[in-house]
C-alpha cells in the first residue's frame, strides 16, 4: 500500500502543475509590492472576526498566503487559507484541481485516515520492514554461496527463478529501501517531534520572555520581518507564525527563516520579534530532532534532486513492489511445503 | 552457474559497491543543485543498472551484459 500510494506522491509537483497550468499574472508585474501590514489588513477585512495564524510566501511569484481562523489556536478544519497578489492585494485563484485526490493519497500514505495512531502504526510497520530487509541481507549469503552475482536460473522451477529475482532485486536496492523506509519511520514521528519541540525548546523561549507582558496593540508586521531578516543575514524568509499560534508564543511574531544552500534551505529557525514593542528577542536554531525530521522528508519522497532522481525513485519503488510480491510468493510456497517437510523429517526420525 | 562455496567477501563485494554508490548518490543530491543533481541521480540509479547485469541461465537467451 505504501509503495503504491508513494508512486504518485513522487510526482506530486508535476501532477499539480499539469492539472493547474500557471496562467496567473500579478496585477502589476515588476511594480512595487504592498507591505505585509497592508496585505494582512486586506485578508482580515475579508474574514471579519478572525485572527491571523500563519503567513507564508511563494518563492517564484509575488504571492503571500495568509491563514486565518476564529482563534490563534484554531484546528486545521477551522482555518481559512487564501493567497494574495503582493502587487495589488487581489485574491489569487486557488490552484486546487486534483487536490482532493492527491490529499486522499497523501493521507492514506501518511496515516490511513487514523491520525496519530495510524502514523505510529505505519512507523512500526516501517521498522519491521527495515528488520525484514536486514534479515534478507543475512539470508542472501547462504543462497549465493555457489552462484555468481545476479544469477537467475530460468531453467529451474518457477520458485527457484523467483527466488533468484528476489535475491537480485532485493540486494541491489538495499541502500534505497533502507533510506526510504527509515526516513518514513522518522516522518511518522512528526507530531511527537513537533510536540517535543513545542514543549521543550519553544517553552524555553516562552519562559525566557515570560515577563514580556501582554500585547495590547500589535506592532508592524513588515518591520518585524525586516528586523528578523536583518538579524540573520545568511537566511531567507519562509513563514511567519502569529502570536498564540502553534509555532509561536503569545507575545511574539515567530519569523521562520531558512538557509540559502541546498543543505541548509531545508532547516528552519525561528526569530522572535515582540508583537507589541517590535523588539528582537533572539534567533534560535532548531534542535537536532527537528533537523532530522527536516532531512527525512526529502529523503523519503525523493523530490529533492530533479526529475531524473524522481524517475529513478519511481523505478526503484516498482522494483521494491516486485521484491515484496516475490517475497510473498516465496513465503506462501514455503508455508505450503512446510507440512510435507515436517512430515518427512518426522518419518525419517521415527524410522 | 553453480560453483564451489565462496567467501562472504566475494558474495557481498558487488552488493557492497552498489550499496555505497547508491547511498552516496542519495546524500550527495541533498548537498548539490543543478547538473550535479543529475550525477547524484545516476549514482542512485546504479542499482537499476546492476539489474541489467543479471546472468540469465537456461532461458530462451543467456546473456551477460
Amino acid at each position: 500500500m505504501l509503495c503504491l500510494t508513494g508512486l504518485p506522491l513522487i510526482f506530486h509537483d508535476e501532477i499539480d502543475s499539469a492539472l493547474n497550468p500557471d496562467t496567473w499574472e500579478p496585477a502589476n508585474p515588476g511594480g512595487p509590492q504592498l507591505d505585509l501590514d497592508a496585505l494582512l489588513a486586506v485578508a482580515l477585512a475579508q474574514r471579519p472576526g478572525e485572527v491571523p495564524i500563519f503567513m507564508s510566501f511563494d518563492t517564484e511569484r509575488p504571492v503571500v498566503n495568509i491563514t486565518t481562523g476564529p482563534a490563534p489556536g484554531a484546528s486545521g478544519a477551522e482555518m481559512f487559507f487564501a493567497s494574495y497578489d503582493r502587487t495589488s492585494g487581489d485574491l489569487v485563484p486557488p490552484a486546487d484541481v486534483g487536490e482532493t485526490v492527491m490529499e486522499f493519497i497523501l493521507q492514506l500514505h501518511t496515516d490511513m485516515f487514523l491520525g496519530l495512531p495510524g502514523m505510529l502504526f505505519l512507523g512500526a510497520m516501517g521498522l519491521l520492514f527495515a528488520v525484514s530487509v536486514l534479515s534478507g541481507v543475512v539470508l542472501y549469503a547462504p543462497f549465493m554461496r555457489k552462484l555468481d552475482f545476479g544469477t537467475v536460473r530460468l531453467n529451474r522451477s518457477s520458485r527457484t527463478k523467483w527466488l533468484d529475482y528476489h535475491n537480485l532485486l532485493g540486494v541491489v536496492t538495499v541502500a534505497w529501501v533502507l533510506v526510504v523506509g527509515l526516513t518514513g519511520v522518522v516522518n511518522t514521528l512528526e507530531k511527537p517531534i513537533i510536540g517535543l519541540w513545542k514543549s521543550d525548546a519553544l517553552s524555553g523561549l516562552i519562559a525566557d520572555h515570560a515577563d514580556a507582558g501582554p500585547v495590547r496593540e500589535f506592532s508592524s508586521l513588515e518591520e518585524a520581518v525586516t528586523t528578523a531578516i536583518a538579524a540573520a543575514a545568511d537566511m531567507e524568509l519562509q513563514f511567519v507564525a502569529f502570536p498564540g499560534s502553534a509555532f509561536s508564543t503569545d507575545h511574539h511574531y515567530a519569523v521562520f527563516l531558512h538557509g540559502r544552500t541546498p543543505l541548509t534551505e531545508r532547516v528552519i529557525a525561528p526569530a522572535l520579534v515582540h508583537a507589541g514593542t517590535g523588539a528582537f528577542d533572539g534567533l534560535r536554531e532548531m534542535p537536532w530532532y527537528v533537523k532530522a525530521l527536516s532531512f527525512s522528508r526529502p529523503l523519503h519522497f525523493g523530490d529533492y534532486g530533479g526529475l531524473l532522481l524522481k524517475l529513478i525513485w519511481a523505478a526503484l519503488d516498482i522494483v521494491t513492489l516486485i521484491v515484496l510480491g516475490s517475497g510473498l510468493y516465496l513465503w506462501l510456497g514455503a508455508a505450503r511445503l512446510l507440512p510435507a517437510n515436517v512430515q518427512g523429517a518426522l518419518y525419517r526420525d521415527g524410522a | 552457474m553453480e560453483r564451489d562455496s565462496r567467501s562472504l567477501g566475494r558474495i557481498f563485494a558487488i552488493p557492497a559497491v552498489i550499496f555505497a554508490t547508491s547511498l552516496t548518490g542519495l546524500l550527495w543530491a541533498l548537498l548539490v543543485e543543478g547538473h550535479q543533481d543529475w550525477i547524484a541521480a545516476l549514482f542512485v540509479g546504479v542499482s537499476l543498472f546492476a539489474i541489467l547485469l543479471r546472468r540469465r541461465i537456461g532461458g530462451s537467451r543467456t546473456k551477460r551484459s
